[in-house]
């Protein structure tokens, strides 16, 4: 009974912390909107609140965020199966390695701006925030998961040949719960990144019904606090479908050490 | 149990050199020999972990081990560790519980790993060699970190199960030798080879005085290389 009031007290004590650091940014936000006095240049707190009060009641702010949403989304998720599929092949084929590396080195050292031009080219518009996200995924699941793969511990895999585990087991057992730790590194870290460069492609491309189209309108028309808003729908959803996505994870991978430490983040 | 020349080189050094050893079917084989010699080398390529450059290992079919280090895993809990080596028919049918409450741990089955000491780790790691049904147990200083008591439980269990299955114990403790062994090779290397070989009766009565001279001079023996060793590697 003693540590559960602890435990309670212990979260209510976080909960409080939490507030005070928010009304303090709050507050300085709003300092900084008192000092500038321009709404061009900056919206306040409250402006911004009642922007997307506003927003929420229309269709358009649903079929925007469920747009932006579900290409990010595709994006990421498809770099996270092909990420995961090419860090197995090249942690055990020295020629894919070879091979597939400098493409890797390609991705990630080009600015994101020069792919989403490229994309324009290439694709339709509503397909250029799905590639882009997935491009600036892909390199972070493959860095993260081989990683993973190379410190996964050769005394067990040697335990694991000696008491001749099957292939399934060795996968299961070992290699899945090495992995693990690093596969939910690359994943918060991935979705991150999709979501900045999905938008940012959206920007560029502005395709119909999304973020990326009001974003690039609040610029136009010098609407101040449309942008912050739009802004604040994006950290939003991006809190909010991390949270739900690593909840599923844990829930999904009990057995495979999905709760090892998550600091792998490369 | 056959071991015919076998040799295994790692860059510069002749771990194993036409190494040959014939071994009985069942009972516990203890072999004893300075750190470096080959010992652990040797247990890896029996075990088939390890592959040698040449030479036949002749065994009747797979075999357990005990390493040096307790190799648990960390995401799995206590039975699921030692269950972890039984095929999916034999596990959840007790074996692994049964083992558990023989070695003095029941009641931590479905605790983790890391909530074990290190004693009671290595206890675990000797259920799950134990628990896979092989005629050859390797076991490479099974009873390192044990307390006194534990270990003279643990050796009592080895010496049931040894009734079925070949042993090999490697070991630095004379004691456990004593305790356990039917037979003692003291070895010396690298390249690893046999400086001395005695059997040791089960009964007190059988080793009479004699056998203690002859053990006592194989110790002094065994000391005196170790010596000579410690001087070569300065």
């Amino acid at each position: 009974m003693k540590t559960s009031i602890t435990r309670s007290n212990g979260k209510f004590k976080k909960a409080i912390r939490k507030g005070i650091v928010l009304a303090v940014w709050l507050g300085i936000w709003q300092l900084a909107y008192m000092l500038v006095k321009q709404d061009v240049m900056i919206a306040s707190p409250s402006q911004v609140a009642m922007t997307l009060a506003g927003l929420v009641q229309t269709p358009e702010f649903w079929m925007s965020a469920g747009n932006s949403l579900l290409r990010v989304l595709a994006g990421f998720l498809l770099a996270v199966s092909i990420g995961t599929l090419l860090a197995v092949l090249t942690s055990y084929s020295r020629a894919a390695l070879d091979f597939f590396t400098p493409a890797i080195t390609l991705i990630k050292s080009t600015p994101v701006v020069s792919f989403i031009i490229l994309a324009l080219v290439w694709l339709k518009r509503d397909l250029v925030s799905v590639f882009i996200s997935f491009l600036m995924v892909l390199p972070a699941v493959w860095t993260n998961i081989s990683q993973g793969i190379a410190r996964t511990d050769e005394q067990l895999l040697e335990m694991g040949s000696v008491f001749h585990f099957s292939k399934m087991k060795m996968l299961r057992s070992i290699y899945i719960p090495s992995v693990m730790p690093y596969f939910t590194a690359a994943f918060t870290t991935g979705l991150g990144l999709a979501w900045k460069a999905g938008i940012a492609a959206e920007v560029i491309g502005i395709p119909k019904h999304s973020i990326g189209q009001h974003l690039y309108d609040a610029k136009i028309y010098l609407e101040t606090a449309d942008l912050f808003a739009w802004t604040v729908v994006v950290i939003l959803l991006s809190i909010l479908v991390e949270h739900a996505l690593v909840g599923l994870i844990r829930h999904l991978g009990k057995k495979y050490n999905v709760k090892g430490n998550e600091e792998h983040q490369t | 149990m056959k071991i015919v020349s076998l040799s295994k080189q790692f860059s510069d050094l002749k771990v194993l050199d036409r190494f040959s050893l014939e071994l009985p079917d069942r009972g516990i084989v203890a072999l004893m020999g300075p750190s470096g010699s080959g010992k652990t080398t040797l247990l890896s390529i029996i075990s088939g972990a390890l592959p040698a450059d040449s030479g036949i290992v002749e065994k009747r079919g797979n075999c357990s081990a005990v390493f040096q280090e307790d190799r648990l895993l960390p995401w799995i809990n206590v039975l699921e560790n030692v269950e972890i080596v039984l095929d999916k028919k034999c596990q959840g049918k007790g074996i692994g519980l049964k083992l558990l409450d023989e070695i003095g741990l029941s009641g931590t089955e479905s605790q983790s790993i890391q909530s074990l000491s290190g004693g009671m780790q290595r206890r675990v790691s000797i259920c799950r060699a134990l628990a896979y049904d092989a005629p050859l147990l390797l076991m490479d200083e099974p009873f390192k970190g044990l307390d006194t008591a534990i270990k003279k439980q643990v050796m009592d269990m080895m010496v049931s199960h040894s009734r079925t299955q070949l042993v090999l114990l490697v070991t630095h403790d004379l004691q456990e030798t004593l305790y356990l062994a039917d037979e003692l090779y003291i070895l010396e290397g690298p390249p690893l080879c046999i400086k001395k070989h005695c059997s040791i009766p089960e009964s007190q009565n059988e080793r009479g005085e004699d056998f203690y001279l002859k053990y006592q001079n194989l110790m002094i023996d065994l000391k005196n290389h170790r010596k000579s060793s410690l001087i070569k590697s300065k």
